[in-house]
């Protein structure tokens, strides 16, 4: 039994508690007001542009960068045809497409030999990377622009090394193998060019293919997902990327360009070292190298987000892949914040000292502990009745009330801006699991990230397997 | 307690606003279906005086005359993709002259002082469908923008405004515009060769900085002057590498001996950077004489200068392909690596990799 005195220090610690977190859960939510707020303008800027945007003129203009363009690939014998397919057909004049087979075991090269005419030609390029060795290299007598690299598995990281060696030209554009870009996704990708800034990525937005119609590698008709796993992601991801990332630029010290569709400058990639093979996320880590690097040296070169140039990706439909997708995910936040921990609130870093990471760190990387610390806190408080129930019942309230809140406004965005779901029932099914998702989706995604640190401290280094349905024809 | 109304007040203000959100998007879908009602009402009654126009006989007025029932920016974006998509370019002229005295076009154009970006933007891209070479003072002001996306809108309507006096000025700006957006602005004053050329060759002869030297010999060669290519060739040894690097780049739009003379010479230079762009441009030339210097020159210390020389000699005919076969069996295994591979490439991939 516990003595009056320690009830009573329990009380005043539980209260203390409760309160530290609210404080914590308003600055953490003004700061995604100020994201918000600061993404509107951007938001507006490249809304204007992309509105009329000449793109045909710029087809034939010099000014475009050369591209080459990375695909690893492992096993995916059954869809590598059409995915090769529709990247040699994006609407951009000077690319190459490379893609990287990691050491498949199953046909994927035998696919692409008959598909595509392949023969072999002698490896000859420098290579300033290591990587896992190249089998062999193949040119394609059908598409003058396609190069493929056989070599043996080293995963995704060392295959995007692999191909970086083999590129010809000067900037890079990774992409996952059943990433589905729209046709001019990379002429609007390549805007900051034509804009006259000094750059050293660019990052594209993903949205969520999941219930689209896909034909012939091509996402035809948008659509918002029936199912409840992937409508929820479908707001996730319009708020990651409308105005998580928008906001940044203004910010600037942006950390994340996805890695299934963002442009980078090889130059610098090669002078960092490219990706690194041991990291379970390789797009943050990469990201953090290169700003560090970029403050280190002295360039000023800047890694905007555009928020028109789309890319389609298939994410987790069943509550296992999602759990180790977000999992994996988050142990990759843990890896590369311990990495380079002496980055926070170091003024040397500027914006990326100073705010991105402070930000990933307390607002990311410990947000799951800080939360599940306030579920536990406010059960224990109730139970013992240190906590007020109108307390605990309106803190809930407003911690759902925020997130739907700025899913809602990331729904404004987009009708404001791009409106790429033009039906009234995608609208109400956007606004509905905007609603719900804070309604069980989040906290479960929060017992994922949980579970990360476990596996994080126990020298787990697994990507676990991604399963995917594929996509299905236009309804 | 405190606590509790805090939470409360925030609790209060979050459902008015989702409320307000919500009853935003529903509004907001129901007026852009009646803009989107009015705008198709609005093109069906501009498609008869379009086709009588474009069709042949009939006059641009009434096609003007029915502009005017769309709202300015419709109307701008309306005619500029119609500018782009379906009007010929002598047509064009037809239509600026008609447009630039009517109402909504002078209201879009007075935006061009305007402290908001958008509206300068739109002046810029009006400027491009219905300047008049009267309206240089405002291209100026708009070419010199804060904001690179109204400098490249006002890029688009130099065709349409600029004179001989103006390319002369744009040409010294050109030096100072980033890399990208010069290389975009050649693409618009390549429509405009005849202005460009006599201030071009003039400049070319002045004992200007090195960047300007390079960026105009650039242009020279990329809109192919002939006139300017002529003092481009005197500039073959300027101390500075990166004007030779774009006389080595320019000369291979001069089908010329003394080209592949100057380009020769150029094989030997000690920058690697600019080897390598002559032993592009012999190939482009497509001269056999060079082709002991190219195989010299696939012999080069930089890996870069050996493909360039290597990817040339494929282009000068049998008598280059043969040289480059022969250079499979080579001593130094780098040089017979590229030439393996060089050889073995496709017609296709040959020519995808000579023009990266």
């Amino acid at each position: 039994m516990m003595s009056p005195s320690m009830i009573e220090g329990l009380h005043r610690l539980i209260w203390w508690a409760d309160h530290a977190v609210l404080v914590y859960f308003l600055l953490l939510n003004s700061f995604y007001a100020l994201l918000l707020l600061l993404s509107i303008p951007e938001l507006w800027l490249h809304w204007r542009l992309a509105d009329d945007e000449q793109l045909s003129r710029l087809l034939s203009s010099e000014a475009l960068p050369s591209l080459s363009l990375l695909v690893p690939a492992y096993n995916e014998e059954v869809t590598i045809a059409a995915s090769m397919l529709s990247f040699l057909t994006l609407e951009y004049p000077k690319i190459e497409v490379i893609l990287i087979n990691d050491g498949s075991t199953d046909r994927t090269v035998d696919v692409l030999t008959a598909e595509f005419d392949l023969y072999e030609v002698p490896p000859a390029y420098p290579r300033p990377l290591e990587t896992q060795r190249v089998r062999a290299v193949y040119r394609s007598r059908r598409h003058s622009r396609l190069v493929v690299l056989d070599k043996e598995n080293g995963g995704k990281a060392d295959s995007l090394n692999a191909g970086m060696n083999a590129a010809r030209h000067p900037y890079i554009v990774a992409v996952d193998a059943d990433t589905l870009i729209e046709p001019d996704a990379l002429m609007r990708l390549t805007r900051p060019f034509l804009l006259g800034k000094s750059v050293a990525a660019v990052g594209g937005t993903l949205r969520v293919a999941n219930g689209c119609g896909v034909r012939m590698g091509r996402v035809v008709d948008p659509r918002v997902a029936f199912s409840w796993l992937s409508g929820c992601q479908v707001v996730e991801y319009l708020r990651a990327f409308l105005f998580g990332r928008l906001g940044w630029n203004t910010i600037g010290g942006s950390l994340i360009i996805s890695g299934a569709f963002g442009l980078f400058k090889r130059e610098y990639l090669i002078a960092i070292g490219g990706y690194k093979t041991g990291n379970v996320t390789e797009d943050m880590d990469l990201v953090v190298r290169l700003q560090r690097y970029l403050y280190e040296s002295g360039i000023k070169a800047e890694l905007p987000f555009i928020p028109d140039p789309v890319a389609w990706t298939e994410v987790p439909s069943d509550w296992k892949v999602l759990a180790r997708q977000r999992e994996r995910w988050h142990r990759g936040l843990i890896g590369t914040m311990i990495t380079h921990k002496d980055l926070v609130f170091n003024r040397k870093y500027g914006a990326m000292g100073m705010v991105a990471m402070p930000y990933f760190l307390f607002g990311e990387m410990l947000a799951p502990i800080v939360e599940l610390l306030g579920y536990a806190l406010t059960g224990l408080g109730l139970a013992i009745g240190a906590v007020d129930t109108r307390f605990a019942l309106l803190f809930f309230g407003c911690a759902v009330g925020y997130g739907t809140l700025l899913s809602f406004w990331a729904i404004v965005l987009e009708e404001l801006s791009f409106r790429r779901y033009r039906r009234r029932g995608d609208l109400a099914r956007m606004l509905f699991f905007g609603f719900i998702e804070g309604l069980g989706y989040r906290q479960l995604t929060v017992w994922f990230r949980l579970q990360a640190f476990w596996k994080y401290f126990r020298g787990a280094e697994n990507w676990g397997v991604m399963t995917r349905k594929g996509f299905g024809p236009p309804p | 307690m405190s606590a509790i109304i805090v939470l409360a007040v925030i609790g209060l203000f979050q459902t008015a606003f989702l409320v307000l959100l919500v009853i935003f998007l529903g509004v907001r879908r129901h007026l852009d279906d009646v803009r989107d009602v009015a705008f198709v009402a609005g093109r069906e009654a501009l498609s008869e005086p379009l086709s009588a126009w474009l069709g042949g006989g009939g006059a641009v007025e009434p096609f003007v005359v029915a502009l005017r029932s769309l709202p300015g920016r419709t109307a701008l974006g309306y005619v500029g993709n119609l500018a782009r998509t379906t009007i010929p370019p002598a047509e064009r002229a037809v239509l600026a002259r008609a447009l630039r005295d009517e109402p909504w076009v002078h209201e879009v154009l007075a935006g061009a002082t305007s402290s908001r970006w958008g509206r300068r933007l739109d002046a810029a891209r009006c400027l491009a469908l219905a300047g008049a070479p009267a309206d240089g003072a405002l291209l100026e002001s708009l070419l010199d923008d804060s904001r690179p996306a109204v400098v490249i809108a006002a890029v688009n309507a130099l065709p349409r405004v600029a004179d001989a006096q103006f390319v002369a000025r744009l040409l010294d700006r050109l030096v100072v515009l980033p890399h990208v957006v010069a290389l975009y602005l050649q693409g618009t004053l390549r429509e405009m060769r005849e202005l460009v050329e006599p201030p071009l060759a003039e400049r070319l002869s002045t004992d200007a900085s090195s960047r300007a030297l390079a960026r105009w010999t650039e242009l020279a060669g990329a809109l192919e002057l002939p006139q300017a290519l002529d003092r481009v060739a005197l500039l073959a040894d300027h101390p500075d590498a990166q004007v030779r690097q774009a006389t080595a780049r320019a000369l291979r739009r001069v089908p010329r001996q003394r080209s592949v003379d100057i380009l020769q010479r150029l094989l030997a230079d000690s920058d690697a950077g600019v080897r390598a762009v002559a032993a592009h441009a012999l190939g482009e030339l497509g001269s056999t004489g060079a082709i002991p210097a190219l195989i010299a020159a696939a012999h080069d210390p930089a890996l870069n200068v050996r493909y360039r020389a290597m990817l040339a000699l494929t282009q000068l005919g049998e008598p280059g392909r043969a040289a480059a076969r022969s250079l499979r069996t080579d001593g130094d295994r780098y040089v017979a690596d590229i030439a393996t591979l060089v050889v073995g490439l496709g017609d296709g991939a040959l020519l995808d990799m000579v023009e990266a």
